[in-house]
């Protein structure tokens, strides 16, 4: 009787468990791809099959009859007992692919021998229920048995290298199989009901061993923690009514009391599993997440992603960070993070977007570049449940708002620095410039001449003296950043005014700068250094002196990238290279006036200088006339 | 009294030579006998005229003052007065030797006592010689503080004429005591009194090596290296001068030039 009960309850139990997997194979499969893309795919697909027809069909041998419904058909019989023993060839199949793609020629000839074990207790099968209408033949058993433990056997030794436990999974499979065949090889239908157990439904295991292997997390999901609760409150409800009730409705019931009580004890009870029951959940839950799978508490996980994400300082970083995180914590085999084009707006709306094994974290920070996560390849058949989801769009959230943070400060350190910079640039110019003007050796020079000119030619002095005097003035008055081509030209008319006094027929001056682009506005004293330099190098390192014109023109002068060129040359001495990158490096005029140009112009001024050795020196500098007329910061 | 003191200026800048000039021209024991616009031109008027003393412009193109003072040979070098507008480097090395120099505008009080200074001077032999020693050392101690821009030419005499040789036509300089021989590519000589190591320091390093103690060469102008036993070389120039490479140079000629 309880044999019978065990076939019924197992076979039933074997059924559904081979129709979950098989379920779980077809909607696991990936949708893009065709019906036999992935040969494991269709082995897990076969084991399914082939054990939900075993099941079935053993369930209308055994289990129907019992219940005295119908009798079982000889030639059905054969059909499921066929199923049956294909399955070991199929787990066979599944092992020797588990190593590789069945290249070596012993992998080959096993995985062979096992099929054609199976064929020809097929074979068998049906040639036993045709002739002798008999459910099945034990001479197929016997061969299966014998040839499945030599397979199990050249199986132990072929695949003894190789590492990881799905191996022996499969190898005890495979033995319960052969255990099972035994059984069945010589049922009698008076075994005692463990054997029953143990010979009818060895395909359990196996069912279970492939769902744990491929499918453990949707596993869980569906099956185990709601079996796990319910198993727990019957356990409990027994208990109580074993130990607690029982006895007590045992003595009421002897001393002959009445109804009541009884009632109010049964509701007692139904209120309290009522009650029980959602803690009995919330425990199974937490018992299988992270005792059965390991499943990482998402808490930590957030505590921990913050703590990792705090220290970091650039937004790749912390997407390296969070690879490192999610991809454990998901089973993930491949975490790759991107950047994004945001107007794809369908990213954008959601934060995680989920594919049967697959999903896309989009990073939602406020500025340019955004970043998506790819999380592909989702170990033991893992799907993102809620909790999965809800955890990585916090995290998402998290590490959106510390690259946007990092992002601000990095913003407004650039902009400290830039500003202190501009202003640090400003204010060395002002001070170069003064001590190019006034510096003591034009200074003195200066006075040199006036002092001759006072013997000499009064008239001259004192008009020289005016110069001096303005250039000073105009040199001390704390100058603005900007000022106009005219206002500048007016420093270096003065300049050059003392300078030619001083050389006299050696220096003549040419400035070519028309009315209208005198009103244009450029960087003040950026122009003087250079002209100074021209005197300075060109005209006093020369015996006989020369000319420094200074001219300017507007170039693309109709267009957005409309430039105002700005040329100083002198007839001087002229230099060499190595003369000019000597002069440059110690930081001085051309230094600062190049400096200046990066600042000013980001990279679109440009100064360009073409010196050859006792020919002269000429410098041109293009300044944008966007950057000119819009300067990038203004400094008080 | 004494005669007249014989002086001449150099200064490029006629406005500043003249003002000096009529400065000079106010003291009734200053005879000025000649004025320079150039140091090439101070150097021929020195020799010619042999002055008591010299107001030298630090700044002049080409040959400076201190230059004209490398130039002169040693007992034709007259007293010498600086003159510079404002130069640290070179009134420092003036300061520490003791050396006169006139600041622009320069002021009669302070020419009144250089003159009177080099009275004294010229009366004793002694001090003089101490003078000129001073000079130069001057002239050395500001080469060395002074932040040069490499060095274009090098100013060489030749009887009556200074020719500027342009560095780069140098092929060897061969140091032999206080004098340094200059060979160029072309294969003319030329005598200079310097530092082998000054002037090292004062061209382009990268374009030259040294061969040995006293020896550098133009990296241009080497023709074939040829190898000697015992792990030396030979090194012909362009010009076929030859140089046998010494134990150590013959190291760094090896890393420098004959590796990949």
């Amino acid at each position: 009787m309880v044999a019978s009960l065990i076939n019924v309850l197992g076979f039933t139990t074997g059924a559904i468990l081979y129709a979950m997997l098989l379920w779980m194979v077809v909607r696991s499969h990936p949708p893009d791809q065709g019906w036999v893309a992935s040969s494991s795919d269709r082995l897990s697909l076969l084991t399914g099959v082939l054990g939900l027809f075993w099941n079935i069909g053993a369930f209308s041998a055994y289990g129907l009859p019992t219940l005295g419904l119908v009798e079982p058909s000889p030639l059905l019989m054969s059909f499921a007992f066929s199923a049956l023993g294909f399955l070991p060839a199929v787990v066979v199949h599944s092992v020797l692919r588990s190593r590789g793609e069945l290249k070596r020629a012993v992998d080959r000839s096993i995985l062979y021998f096992a099929y054609a074990l199976s064929f020809s207790s097929s074979l068998l099968h049906v040639v036993a229920a045709l002739r002798w209408h008999l459910l099945f033949s034990p001479t197929a058993f016997l061969i299966l048995m014998a040839g499945f433990a030599a397979v199990m056997i050249a199986l132990l030794i072929d695949t003894r290298k190789t590492p990881g436990s799905s191996r022996a999974l499969w190898v005890v499979a495979l033995a319960v199989f052969a255990v099972s065949a035994l059984h069945l090889s010589k049922h009698t239908g008076t075994d005692p009901w463990w054997l029953e157990l143990l010979g009818h439904h060895a395909s359990l295991p196996l069912a279970l061993a492939f769902l744990h292997q491929d499918y453990r997390f949707a596993l869980a999901d569906i099956f185990l923690k709601r079996a796990l609760a319910l198993i727990l409150l019957v356990c409990l409800v027994f208990g109580i009514y074993a130990f607690g009730v029982a006895p007590v409705v045992t003595t009421w019931t002897v001393q002959g009391g009445a109804d009541e009580p009884m009632i109010l004890m049964l509701l007692a009870m139904w209120v309290g599993t009522a009650l029980v029951y959602p803690l009995i959940r919330s425990f199974t839950a937490w018992f299988v997440d992270t005792v059965v799978l390991e499943r990482p508490d998402y808490d930590m996980l957030l505590a921990q992603a913050s703590q990792a994400i705090a220290g970091q300082d650039t937004a790749e970083s912390i997407l390296e960070d969070l690879k490192g995180l999610i991809g454990p914590a998901l089973c993930a085999r491949s975490v790759q993070w991107r950047t994004v084009d945001t107007r794809n707006a369908e990213l954008v709306q959601k934060v995680v977007t989920t594919t049967a094994h697959s999903a896309t974290l989009f990073i939602p920070t406020v500025d340019m570049p955004q970043y998506a996560v790819s999380i592909a390849e989702l170990e033991g058949g893992r799907r993102l449940l809620s909790d999965d989801i809800a955890a990585i769009e916090k995290l998402a959230h998290l590490v959106a708002r510390r690259i946007d943070a990092i992002r601000t400060a990095h913003e407004r350190f650039e902009r400290d620095i830039r500003e202190r910079e501009i202003s640090q640039l400003a204010s060395e110019a002002e001070l170069r410039a003064l001590r190019a003007q006034i510096h003591p050796h034009f200074l003195f020079n200066a006075l040199t001449t006036i002092g001759y000119l006072i013997q000499a030619a009064p008239d001259k002095a004192l008009s020289t003296l005016m110069r001096l005097s303005g250039l000073l003035r105009s040199v001390l008055r704390s100058s603005p950043e900007f000022s106009t081509l005219g206002e500048e030209l007016a420093i270096i008319t003065a300049y050059l005014d003392i300078e030619s006094a001083r050389f006299e027929d050696r220096l003549s001056v040419n400035i070519d700068v028309s009315e209208d682009l005198r009103q244009l506005r450029i960087p003040s004293l950026l122009l003087q250094p250079i002209v100074e330099n021209a005197v300075k190098h060109g005209i006093s390192e020369s015996r006989t002196g020369g000319q420094v014109r200074i001219s300017a023109n507007l170039t693309d002068a109709d267009s957005e990238g409309a430039s105002l060129r700005l040329v100083v040359e002198d007839t001087g001495a002229g230099g060499s290279r190595a003369q000019f990158a000597s002069g440059r490096s110690r930081g001085v005029g051309l230094n600062n006036v190049e400096k200046r140009l990066n600042c000013y112009g980001k990279g679109t001024a440009q100064m360009q200088i073409i010196s050859k050795p006792g020919i002269g020196t000429h410098i041109e500098l293009v300044l944008p006339l966007k950057t000119i007329a819009d300067p990038v910061v203004g400094v008080k | 009294m004494t005669a007249k003191l014989r002086v001449i200026i150099a200064d490029d800048e006629r406005p500043a030579r003249s003002f000096l000039a009529s400065t000079l021209r106010a003291f009734k024991d200053v005879s000025l006998v000649g004025e320079a616009p150039n140091g090439t031109e101070a150097v021929k008027l020195i020799e010619r005229e042999h002055p008591d003393m010299a107001f030298l412009d630090l700044q002049m193109p080409e040959l400076d003052g201190l230059g004209v003072v490398r130039l002169l040979k040693k007992n034709r070098m007259p007293l010498i007065a600086f003159v510079t507008a404002y130069d640290q480097y070179a009134v420092r090395a003036f300061e520490l030797n003791a050396v006169d120099y006139l600041l622009k505008p320069v002021d009669s009080a302070r020419v009144r006592a250089t003159l009177d200074r080099a009275q004294e001077r010229l009366e004793q032999k002694e001090l003089r010689t101490e003078n000129t020693e001073r000079v130069r050392s001057a002239v050395e101690q500001y080469d060395k503080i002074v932040p040069h821009v490499p060095l274009e030419r090098i100013p060489v005499r030749r009887r009556d004429e200074i020719l500027l040789v342009p560095v780069r036509d140098i092929a060897s300089v061969v140091a032999d005591g206080e004098l340094l021989h200059i060979r160029t590519g072309q294969g003319d000589r030329h005598t200079i009194s310097y530092r082998l190591r000054d002037l090292e320091a004062r061209i382009a390093s990268s374009r030259y090596i040294r061969l040995g103690r006293g020896t550098i060469v133009n990296l241009d102008m080497i023709k074939r290296i040829i190898p000697l036993p015992g792990g030396t070389y030979t090194v012909v120039l362009t010009n076929n001068q030859e140089f046998k490479v010494s134990r150590i140079q013959s190291r760094i000629v090896r890393d420098q030039l004959l590796r990949l």
